[in-house]
């Protein structure tokens, strides 16, 4: 009901609905678009994270030379497995399947990083934190899977109302589609927060829409309908080479046996689908996919030795012995392989029945071209004789035996995760992520500036607004340090340090707790500065960090191709140069203006605090109410520069009366705030 | 990279017609007045550019992931046309023949030699 008593019109209901449900988990919702978004290359943070692995060089001849070091290792392997480097990975992973090693859904269980350059075994540190960004974006830490999934899920809904009644709610969606009128106060704020919205508003639909999807399973019952899970990925590519001895009449023992690990490697009903469906990999990752987020999935080159490619154990092959024959040149076949997907290469190869006259090469297309085979499955595949190195198969991309709702789920999953998504792709949509987050931050400041008016007649800071200043400083600025802090401790914690990757997050939590309790401790505008100042900082000096701690510097990554590592220090000098703008922002924008611009009413009752030196805003705003003349009322407005001396002088008389009509959040929050404040009389 | 740069020349150039047929950014580029039927038309030709705008993404990706990189591609777009708007007016204003009648032709030609990559399985 408007205050006129008239009924309010379907745009102001939806203004209503808009600014609450942005309001309510706006703080979460960022969280989780900031740390989402840093998830689209989260294979490039965690080989950032382990320095140990920067140093290394891959060329094409490295994989003979790895070879060599496997048929060393384990000459008896039915099968071995190398994942190459790629743009998205630094490291070269070599595993192999022991002749009496059980079947599984991957390949083998012995497995080691090498150095492509000298063969030599790789042990990086154990780093929790290049996962950690990905798993707290949509099952945040200290709860159970479930109850984070249900949090972030209820969140993510209303972040779908705000974006719908945020359409609704937007007057002049077209005529301002282009518009951002810059030193406008709340207006500014307001058109850079629709403009974010609005251009972008294709991807925030997809990316919301999808991770309700994702997160569906969690938040429904346990339904199931037939297109959802009656087939698998679909992924035929890999199927198709796992049975073409059987097409073929290839190798004797190894066809049953093949379609016998794809369906040995499933898992419940996957497994049933995937006995169906050839190309076992696309239906069981395709259902993996929604959570177990392999580490490098096919994105990233595959994993070592899928079920498809990877040799049955010898105990299921023909009891004899096979006769043993040389290896034709790996490299030649991988050259030509590389040769006919020009585009996205070799991510993969298996060496099945290696050194033995039945020994074939299968190699794995880096990428899959479709989003519709549910992400991890479809790639193309080459498979060779070993021994004389003659191309035995070359399968193409087969159409997704996936049902119509399947595909579709599938396609807008896949964006949501940002599979096949190559260089130019990735950076697109981190961006687009980056514009999300700052859409939520900047709704999230909106709603403070938009009630400085109301300050103003109040005379006063209401302690809702206050809390929400603080929270704003504390969740946005405060997890841009958390986050840069996860950085830091990776370096700087001993790599051999016990509980390592706990301690990891222990401090990206305390670091984000301080910087919540900051802004208590100062004016809102010196917590913002403070904050921002810290976090360009801390991104800015990382590559440096990094370069300093063992890991391999930008330039040299650059100029090795090393893109994985490099994508990572472009990001944090993105994301100082981001923050210090902000700084720049806030030093320039002089605090006399932001004074009578914030709240207009300030000017009249501290007029001595509205005029100081730019550079000096932080400091001087708090010290101007003393400086104050006569006239000067008796409760100071709450200006942008002094709003803790105001809040701690306005806590006192807050009683029973005012605590009792707050939330109880509301009322922790002043009782924190009224033990605060002789620290706070003091530090002003 | 040319995709992108083929994508955005495109994208910028739409977005300059759809701006001039707006009331608001109409004053601002500084376009003549249009009569409705013009208006229509010029309206028609900027979203065509922009339909034209998902053809080199087409070209390199399949269907599926080209939507994905398009739509993000004319958000970037939209904000720096936005942006270019309120920080150089008058360039913007000075220049919006010459980045309709050069970006829509220098994109096309820059994604041209891209239909020849198309991968058709991936559709």
């Amino acid at each position: 009901m408007r205050p006129d008593g008239k009924p309010e019109g379907l745009r102001q209901s939806m203004s209503w609905v808009h600014t609450y449900t942005g309001l309510l988990l706006g703080w979460l919702l960022y969280a989780v678009f900031f740390t989402g978004t840093f998830s689209y290359f989260r294979s490039e943070v965690n080989d950032w994270m382990r320095p140990e692995l920067h140093r290394t060089v891959y060329s094409e001849q490295s994989v003979e030379r790895v070879l060599d070091i496997l048929a060393a290792r384990a000459p008896e392997a039915s099968s071995w497995t190398l994942s190459l480097p790629g743009p998205r990975r630094i490291s070269m992973d070599a595993s192999w399947r022991g002749a009496n090693d059980p079947a599984g859904g991957r390949g083998g269980g012995n497995r080691m990083t090498v150095d492509p350059d000298t063969g030599e075994q790789l042990t990086p540190r154990r780093t929790s934190a290049s996962n950690f960004f990905y798993r707290f974006h949509y099952q945040l830490h200290w709860f159970s899977s479930q109850n984070g999934r249900m949090i972030v899920g209820f969140a993510t809904m209303l972040m779908f109302i705000a974006i719908i009644s945020g359409v609704i709610t937007h007057k002049k969606i077209f005529s301002d589609f282009f518009t951002f009128r810059p030193k406008k106060g709340q207006r500014s704020w307001l058109d850079a927060h629709n403009a974010t919205a609005v251009l972008a508003l294709p991807f925030h639909l997809i990316i919301t829409f999808s991770g309700l999807i994702l997160i569906a399973n969690t938040l429904t019952p346990n339904w199931t309908f037939q297109g959802l899970t009656g087939t698998g990925g679909g992924g035929g590519g890999r199927g198709g080479a796992a049975m073409a001895p059987a097409n073929q009449g290839g190798p004797g023992g190894r066809q049953v046996n093949q379609t016998g690990t794809a369906n040995q490697g499933g898992q419940g009903d996957q497994g049933a689908q995937r006995g169906a469906a050839p190309g076992g990999r696309g239906g069981n990752q395709a259902e993996r996919g929604n959570f177990g987020g392999g580490q490098t999935g096919n994105s990233a080159g595959g994993r070592p030795g899928g079920a498809g490619n990877a040799a049955p154990p010898a105990t299921a092959v023909a009891a004899a012995p096979l006769e043993k024959a040389p290896l034709a040149s790996v490299l030649t076949m991988l050259r030509q392989a590389n040769e006919h997907w020009p585009i996205y290469g070799v991510g993969s190869l298996t060496v099945n029945a290696p050194n033995t006259v039945q020994a074939t090469v299968v190699f794995n297309e880096r990428y899959s071209h479709s989003l519709l085979s549910g992400g991890r499955g479809g790639g193309r595949t080459m498979r060779f004789n070993g021994v004389t190195g003659e191309l035995l198969e070359a399968t193409e991309i087969q159409p997704s035996t996936a049902s119509v709702v399947r595909k579709i789920r599938n396609a807008i999953v896949a964006i949501h995760e940002g599979r096949f998504a190559g260089e130019v792709t990735r950076w697109l949509l981190f961006l687009s992520g980056i514009l999300g987050t700052f859409m939520a931050a900047s709704g999230m400041v909106l709603w403070v500036v938009k009630r400085l008016p109301e300050r103003k007649k109040l005379g006063r800071t209401p302690i809702p607004h206050r809390i929400v200043e603080l929270l704003n400083v504390g969740a946005i600025a405060g997890l841009s340090i958390a986050m840069a802090s996860l950085f830091w401790s990776n370096r700087l914690l001993p790599a051999d340090m016990p509980d390592r990757g706990a301690w990891e997050i222990n401090i990206f939590f305390i670091t984000w707790l301080v910087c919540l309790l900051h802004p208590l401790l100062c004016s809102h505008r010196t917590a913002w500065l403070q904050q921002m100042v810290l976090a360009a900082l801390l991104y800015g000096l990382l590559p440096v960090l990094n370069a300093l701690t063992g890991g391999a510097s930008l330039l040299h990554t650059i100029a090795n191709g090393q893109w994985s590592v490099a994508n990572v220090d472009l990001i944090l000098l993105s994301m100082a140069a981001i923050h210090g703008s902000i700084v720049w922002w806030l030093l320039k924008k002089p605090v006399a203006k932001a004074v009578s611009k914030a709240a207009p009413g300030a000017t009249k009752t501290a007029p001595t605090g509205a005029k100081p030196p730019p550079k000096a805003a932080p400091k001087a705003a708090p010290k101007a109410p003393p400086k104050a003349p006569p006239k000067l009322p008796p409760k100071p407005a709450p200006v942008a520069g002094g709003l803790v001396p105001t809040m701690a002088k306005t806590a006192a008389p807050m009683t029973a009366a005012t605590a009792a009509s707050l939330v109880p959040a509301a009322a922790m929050v002043s009782t924190l705030v009224d033990a605060a404040a002789p620290i706070l009389e003091h530090t002003s | 990279m040319t995709v992108v740069i083929a994508m955005v020349l495109l994208a910028f150039a739409a977005f300059t017609v759809i701006a001039a047929t707006m009331g608001r950014h109409q004053e601002d580029l500084g376009t003549a007045r249009f009569t409705p039927r013009q208006l229509l038309r010029w309206r028609l030709a900027g979203y065509t550019l922009l339909a034209l705008s998902f053809w080199p993404s087409l070209s390199r990706w399949g269907l599926s992931i080209a939507i994905a990189a398009w739509i993000c591609l004319i958000g970037f777009t939209g904000i720096a046309f936005g942006l270019s708007q309120t920080y150089f007016p008058k360039i913007t204003a000075l220049l919006k023949q010459v980045i309709v009648c050069i970006g829509t032709p220098l994109g096309s030609f820059a994604s041209a030699p891209l239909a020849g990559e198309v991968d058709r399985s991936s559709k």
